[in-house]
């Protein structure tokens, strides 16, 4: 019988050794990104502009533009759109972010080659028919609707916008009337600005080879549009923050928090440093929030921190659901952990599993044939030095306790935080 | 092709092995053959909540989830009416602990009563998130006891009520455990980065010394024949719009009229292009959404058709327009070979997609596996490839309104 009482030994992840892909100019003048290639049978072709809400001019413009490209061109309707791709297996998804905006194309490599036309007259000659804006809107306002009967949609939607004022481009939400108004001007003038295909960066991984470049190549020297704008994304600093939000929904018997601040963009030497906190905070199931919201006292289902990208920084949030009657005890104890990071910052063993969970998780997440493209859009958006993956773990295991102390006590003040609470409040809006 | 190997341990546990070399972990995927249709109708939720105890320390490790992170690994799982699935992922180089952890635990759990107090208000918070702040989150309590009166599939997978998992008690998880977490119960897949030779190596040394503690689940229940007849329910909901749902039972997945169902859904309502997106959502202006899909399931399938309306359309009309398109998609009105060869093409792309995923695999493994159905892992794309039209229109016409269970959801705060 094996000696259950002794861990078996653990081996620290310290290094990653893992094969990035190369960038390439190609004929067309678009840059491509090739990810190692593996061999599935399949690929994923991702068109990436480096814009999104945070350049549109109206709520809800980008994001709609960017659907409505498979609205319908001079030569196809939607259906044929649609038909082109799913005859062959192929499925297209369109993502709009605040500072970047894709088209996925996930297909059978034999079958990228009958993919291409429809993409490649989507890209140039979209034309926004009426008849599926409106389809659009209805769609669009109807899911809004309901995502708008959830604590955790306001939570988060107070908080934010209290960040960085209303319906604004860094926050990304939009009205019912936002999107009943836009106009195929507004769609037609934000794709024009914006989503040229040959001001596109590509990223091809899965199972290709040299003649799936060459396709691409070929395809994309079909585009003759031009991008007008090279738009900077906005510099304006966010709001003075109101310290606290509150909003009942009559039908809740849950509250939902959101605490949220935001800073300056930090270096690519201290986000990795500050990821680590955020690990500590909430970033993992070992995390104090984790452990002591719900795993010691119960009090909560989901309870986490993450740190994502604004225009000119990073928004800092911690998001729970939590039981009414234990709201104040709830924020009680996320001060007392908020405080405690700096006062009683981790060390020791704490630390050490923090950084060993760091390293096996960064290693399994590049596992896989499509992992790469969204950790190169990362380092698009942030600016971070293309090696950026091979030196974050070095500076994660390299980051001492007394360097969490200060980080926490420089980024972890509570009074820092805007507070939104949704759902079972008690308080009349 | 999934290539795999499979050998049973002395005390039952089957196990599979997957070996993936351009992978740099090892994931140990274990499926239980428990789930919600094992609990007492007084004691529902339990399989769910047992889910969240497991996580709380067994026997010989009291704080799994610190030696999982320590290991540079993360874990999770999922409960369905029909079994439970635990998985974890390491790096490769610590497989080892991987072992130590799941053994452990399914050797015996730490139980106490500060742990199982804390995950009943973890549980119960869970409960309120999914069922009772959200839109249609009590569908499936509804579409459950519309469908059975009697069977054990009556109920959800997260608890009929709050007051069955507030009122949990040592004794009761203790007795489930013991019930239903043992070897002759499990099916252990290992995949990634690791030997065949070091599996086996492992799995004798880990996993060997547990003693099953009763025979494998029977798997015996109440068999209840499908409705007969129409049946109705409506209510309010958080949803602002009116909406229906229809659902029927069908074959179950080792049944391959299940996969003729699985197409005509797609070809129905998978697409955009589909008539219940042309007709319902583009075309009559009626719906903002107009859906199917059919979940093929162990001892149960499920062929769910809904539709979400907009402002001023009554459920009733809402319902005739979905039996509209039904009923001319039921003869083959829609639908010609090119769109069924789409839908086929759709499924082989799926398949290949599902391929690049470790753990995607891994779950698969177990799910064949426990069904009895290792050897077809590798034929399902053959399985859809089969489907000809006459099949499809044939398992349709089962969908009648005869044995079909209708509910209407009223917003909130319309409802008379």
């Amino acid at each position: 019988m094996p000696d259950r009482l002794l861990a078996p030994p653990s081996i620290p992840i310290k290094e990653i050794d893992f094969t990035q892909g190369n960038e390439t100019k190609l004929n067309c003048g678009n840059v491509i990104y090739c990810s190692p290639k593996r061999d599935f049978g399949v690929l994923k072709l991702d068109i990436y502009w480096p814009e999104g809400t945070a350049v549109q001019s109206k709520p809800a413009q980008a994001r709609a533009a960017l659907q409505l490209l498979f609205g319908g061109t001079q030569n196809r309707t939607a259906e044929q759109i649609l038909d082109g791709f799913e005859s062959h297996g192929a499925s297209f998804s369109c993502n709009t972010g605040l500072l970047g905006s894709s088209i996925s194309v996930k297909t059978i490599s034999a079958n990228l080659v009958y993919i291409l036309p429809v993409l490649i007259d989507v890209l140039e000659n979209a034309c926004f028919p009426q008849n599926e804006i409106n389809l659009f809107k209805t769609v669009e306002v109807s899911s809004l609707q309901r995502k708008m009967q959830t604590p955790g949609y306001w939570s988060q939607r107070l908080c934010l916008e209290s960040l960085y004022g209303e319906s604004t481009p860094e926050t990304m939400f939009s009205n019912p009337e936002h999107i009943e108004d836009l106009t195929h001007q507004n769609l037609f003038d934000y794709t024009k600005n914006h989503l040229a295909g040959n001001n596109a960066m590509l990223f091809v991984s899965g199972d290709y080879n040299d003649h799936t470049i060459s396709l691409i190549d070929n395809s994309f020297l079909a585009l003759t549009t031009k991008q007008l704008n090279q738009t900077n994304t906005p510099t304006t600093k966010p709001n003075k923050p109101t310290q606290s939000i509150t909003k009942h929904l009559p039908h809740s018997n849950q509250i939902s928090l959101c605490m949220a601040k935001n800073f300056d963009r930090v270096s690519h030497t201290m986000f990795p440093q500050l990821s680590l906190l955020n690990l500590f905070l909430g970033g993992f199931f070992g995390s104090r929030l984790m452990q002591d919201l719900r795993e010691e006292k119960g009090l909560t289902y989901g309870i986490g921190s993450n740190i994502s990208l604004s225009c000119t920084g990073h928004t800092w949030m911690i998001t729970g659901e939590m039981n009414n009657q234990n709201a104040e005890l709830t924020q009680s104890c996320i001060r007392e952990i908020l405080n405690g990071l700096s006062s009683n910052p981790p060390m020791g063993e704490e630390l050490e599993k923090a950084k060993l969970y760091y390293g096996g998780q960064l290693r399994g997440s590049m596992d896989g044939p499509f992992s790469e493209p969204g950790r190169i859009q990362f380092l698009l958006k942030t600016g971070y030095p293309h090696d950026y993956y091979k030196t974050v773990l070095n500076t994660v295991w390299e980051t001492k306790t007394d360097t969490l102390a200060e980080l926490a006590y420089n980024y972890l003040q509570p009074d820092s935080f805007t507070i939104a609470l949704a759902g079972a409040t008690g308080i009349s809006n | 092709m999934i290539q795999y190997s499979q050998f049973t341990l002395g005390n039952g546990l089957r196990v599979i092995h997957h070996y993936d070399p351009d992978s740099s972990v090892v994931i140990l995927n274990t499926l239980f053959n428990v789930g919600a249709r094992d609990e007492s109708p007084d004691k529902t939720g339990f399989a769910h909540l047992f889910e969240h105890l497991m996580f709380g320390g067994s026997a010989n490790i009291p704080e799994y989830d610190k030696v999982v992170e320590k290991a540079g690994g993360s874990n999770n799982a999922y409960t369905t009416n029909e079994l439970t699935n635990y998985y974890i992922t390491v790096p490769h180089e610590n497989a080892e602990t991987a072992f130590w952890l799941e053994s452990d635990r399914m050797l015996s759990l730490d139980f106490s009563q500060k742990s199982l107090d804390v995950q009943k208000g973890v549980v119960c918070e869970e409960f309120k998130q999914r069922c009772f702040n959200a839109p249609f989150g009590q569908l499936w309590h509804h579409i459950r006891a519309l469908l059975y009166k009697e069977s054990s599939y009556r109920w959800p997978t997260i608890g009929l009520e709050l007051e069955h998992i507030e009122q949990a008690s040592l004794y009761d998880v203790k007795s489930f455990f013991y019930r239903y977490y043992h070897p002759q119960n499990a099916i252990l897949c290992v995949a990634g980065k690791i030997s065949e030779e070091k599996t086996v190596e492992l799995c004798e040394k880990w996993y060997a010394d547990i003693e099953p503690t009763d025979v494998g689940n029977q798997n015996i229940y109440l068999h209840e024949n499908p409705p007969n007849q129409r049946r109705f329910f409506e209510t309010t909901d958080l949803s602002p719009n009116n909406a229906v749902f229809m659902v029927w039972r069908g074959p179950v997945f080792s049944d391959e009229k299940s996969v003729d169902l699985e197409l005509f859904s797609e070809l129905l309502g998978g697409s955009e292009n589909g008539p219940l997106y042309q007709k319902l959502v583009k075309q009559s202006g009626c719906f903002s959404a107009a859906e199917c899909f059919y979940t093929r399931g162990i001892g149960e399938g499920l062929f769910v058709l809904y539709g979400i309306l907009n402002e001023g359309v009554t459920n009733e009309e809402g319902e005739k327009q979905l039996w509209f398109v039904l009923n001319n998609a039921k003869e083959g009105g829609f639908f010609n070979e090119n769109d069924l060869k789409t839908a086929k093409n759709k499924a082989t792309a799926a398949l290949l997609f599902e391929k690049t995923s470790l753990i995607n695999k891994a779950q698969k493994l177990c799910y064949f596996a426990n069904l009895g159905l290792l050897r077809n892992i590798n034929s399902e794309n053959e399985q859809y490839q089969r489907v000809e039209m006459s099949s499809l229109i044939e398992s349709a016409a089962t969908l009648k309104t005869d044995n079909v269970s209708v509910i209407y959801y009223h917003p909130k705060t319309t409802h008379a």
